[in-house]
């Protein structure tokens, strides 16, 4: 339904998005930034990063999310769906408990120790990317289909679907607004600890972070972070338009 | 046709059903009614295998239900549960196109089908059919329920307390509507419920249960005239010659009045006295045509006109037509078509006999 704020509703929807775009694009420049990097921090040698493009590195690092945040929901979705079946039910506190303390382990923990296994650069990160975000997922699609209520599965049962039928006419449908805000957090806490790969040379933004640091050059750093943040804050956008998208209008659950 | 043959149910140690046999003939609204745990709803999810029984067969036209694929059998089923149970991210139309689409049928014919039902439940298919459940109020989600579980048309329909989250005004008339659906359709249903007033309302056939069998069984009328031990009698309550005289419709009822023509355009005059004080039977006053225009006293002209509606129509009960003229305190009334032309006359002497006598048949 459409009122007359829906304009102004609109504005302010696209508000954050759009700066958010405007910095990183931005920051991309390296003319446009040298000037307010060097007002900042008038002590540092050189204020922009010259040994790789940003936009090189924002690019390698939504590929390290992307990919890791992709197995993380197939898998997740495979283990949330399995424990919820009535073969899988004994394994549901098993895959909670699992999931749980996936998430207590550090990454960088995760890293140290995927390195001897996996070696360096982008294998392990991807990961330990993987093994941290799952938790987010699996623990959504539980709970999103543990919550359609008791009388629209028997409802589904009682007018014939087989299971199959009934998990892809009923369940996923009714928990896919869960399992998306899983997925949700999963992305966005993959955009920050993503940075961490770059210590073992997956590349990145971390890696203009890791320079700064090594270089003690805050400037880097700060690009690097403001970077991260902003595609963090992009991700976070793009899935509550999803949300908005599929969930508004009439279609309340 | 449906038959349950000795069927006992265990949840562990606990009897659900204890080695009940009931048959429900084809065409024939079976209600199974009882307290709470008294085994009715688990004997109506025996006959789609919604649950299985520990000992004992269930028959669907001869066939044991356990011979079926549970899935096949379902769709052949129609199923209501008091929750209803519309999936919230369907729209209305897509709700009672479930099972057609489980069946494979297109998507013009599960449409086409979609508005036959909507319009057979009384609701307008543009104004519902893009409708999701939560925009729909209760009885409307409950008229949608019985469309989809009608969407394939099964010959057999199960129905768990459907009417039963529907406040107490709109249930009645969502009772009629289904009895008029019922009338025409013809399903074999297995309808549960504990309200006695909804049983004696729909019911061919009544069963009453009690911790896991079957206390008494019959038409409505008999067994609200013949109670067979004290749990039933407690059941059906002491009103229940009242009950009872809502299976008995005026129509079968109606006796013979002798309405005197009055010269069209003759003023009456507002009534006033209570024809209780003097209980005599009236004279019903038409116009040339036959419409009702009041009554008069024998031996006085004088028109009177009682407060309106002073009559019953055929289609009425003879609970209702006790219930006027009690509220009329009269004897007679009059019976009259939905034009208002006088058929004839209903009156308590004849509602006191039926309730001395406990013959006839039901409506």
């Amino acid at each position: 339904m459409r009122s007359p704020d829906a304009g102004w509703d609109t504005v302010r929807r696209f508000i954050g998005p759009i700066l958010g775009l405007a910095l990183l694009v931005w920051l991309c420049i390296p003319a446009a930034v040298r000037g307010p990097l060097e007002f900042i921090f008038p002590d540092a040698p050189e204020v922009t990063y010259d040994r790789a493009s940003l936009v090189g590195l924002i690019g390698e690092h939504l590929v390290l999310v992307a990919v890791s945040t992709a197995a993380a929901t197939a898998l997740g979705l495979f283990i949330g769906i399995g424990v919820t079946r009535e073969a899988g039910r004994p394994f549901l506190p098993l895959a909670q408990d699992a999931s749980s303390l996936a998430q207590t382990f550090p990454p960088v923990a995760i890293l140290a120790l995927a390195v001897p296994i996996l070696g360096f650069g982008f294998t392990p990160t991807v990961a330990a990317l993987f093994v941290y975000s799952i938790l987010p997922v699996v623990k959504n699609t539980i709970a999103g289909l543990e919550a359609v209520p008791a009388d629209i599965l028997e409802a589904s049962t009682g007018m014939g679907m087989r299971p199959v039928e009934r998990l892809m006419r009923t369940e996923l449908p009714l928990a896919a607004r869960v399992i998306l805000a899983g997925v949700r957090t999963s992305v966005v806490l993959n955009v920050g600890t993503a940075t961490i790969g770059a210590t073992i040379g997956a590349g990145g933004l971390g890696r203009i972070i890791i320079a700064g640091l090594v270089r003690d050059n805050p400037a880097w750093i700060l690009t690097g972070a403001l970077a991260a943040a902003v595609l963090a804050l992009l991700a976070d956008r793009l899935f509550a338009g999803l949300d908005e998208t599929f969930y508004s209008a009439g279609e309340v659950i | 046709m449906i038959e349950l043959r000795n069927v006992t149910k265990l949840y562990g140690t606990t009897v659900a059903l204890n080695g009940i046999s009931i048959r429900v003939a084809e065409g024939e609204l079976c209600v199974l009614i009882g307290p709470s745990g008294c085994g009715k709803s688990t004997t109506l999810r025996l006959v789609n295998r919604l649950v299985e029984p520990t000992s004992g067969e269930i028959f669907l036209d001869g066939k044991p239900v356990r011979s079926f694929v549970p899935e096949t059998l379902r769709r052949g089923i129609g199923y209501v549960i008091q929750s209803i149970g519309l999936l919230p991210h369907m729209t209305v139309e897509q709700n009672i196109g479930i099972v057609p689409k489980l069946l494979g049928w297109d998507m013009e014919r599960r449409e086409k089908r979609a508005s036959e039902l909507l319009e057979l439940v009384g609701l307008d298919p543009p104004a519902y059919r893009e409708k999701y459940p939560s925009q729909l109020s209760g009885g409307e989600a409950q008229r949608i329920g019985v469309a989809r579980a009608l969407a394939a048309d099964p010959p057999v329909l199960l129905m768990d307390e459907p009417f039963g989250a529907v406040d107490p005004l709109n249930r009645e008339a969502i009772q009629d509507e289904f009895a008029s659906i019922q009338r025409k359709l013809r399903k074999t249903v297995v309808f549960v419920t504990h309200d006695l007033d909804e049983a004696v309302r729909l019911a061919d056939h009544v069963v009453v249960m009690k911790d896991g069998v079957v206390v008494q069984e019959g038409a409505p009328e008999h067994i609200l005239e013949q109670p067979s031990n004290d749990f039933v009698q407690d059941f059906v309550g002491s009103d229940r010659v009242l009950k009872r005289l809502s299976r008995f419709s005026v129509e079968d009822h109606t006796e013979q009045g002798e309405p005197v023509p009055l010269p069209a355009g003759s003023a009456g005059r507002s009534y006033i006295t209570p024809l209780s004080e003097n209980p005599v039977r009236p004279v019903w006053k038409v116009d040339p045509s036959g419409l009702l225009l009041g009554l008069s006293v024998p031996g006085d002209d004088q028109l009177f006109h009682p407060p309106e509606p002073f009559w019953v129509h055929p289609s009425s009960n003879l609970r209702e037509a006790l219930a006027l003229m009690l509220y009329l305190h009269v004897s007679h009334l009059p019976v009259v078509d939905e034009h208002r032309k006088f058929i004839g006359e209903v009156t308590a002497a004849q509602i006191y006999a039926i309730t001395r006598r406990g013959v006839g048949h039901g409506a």
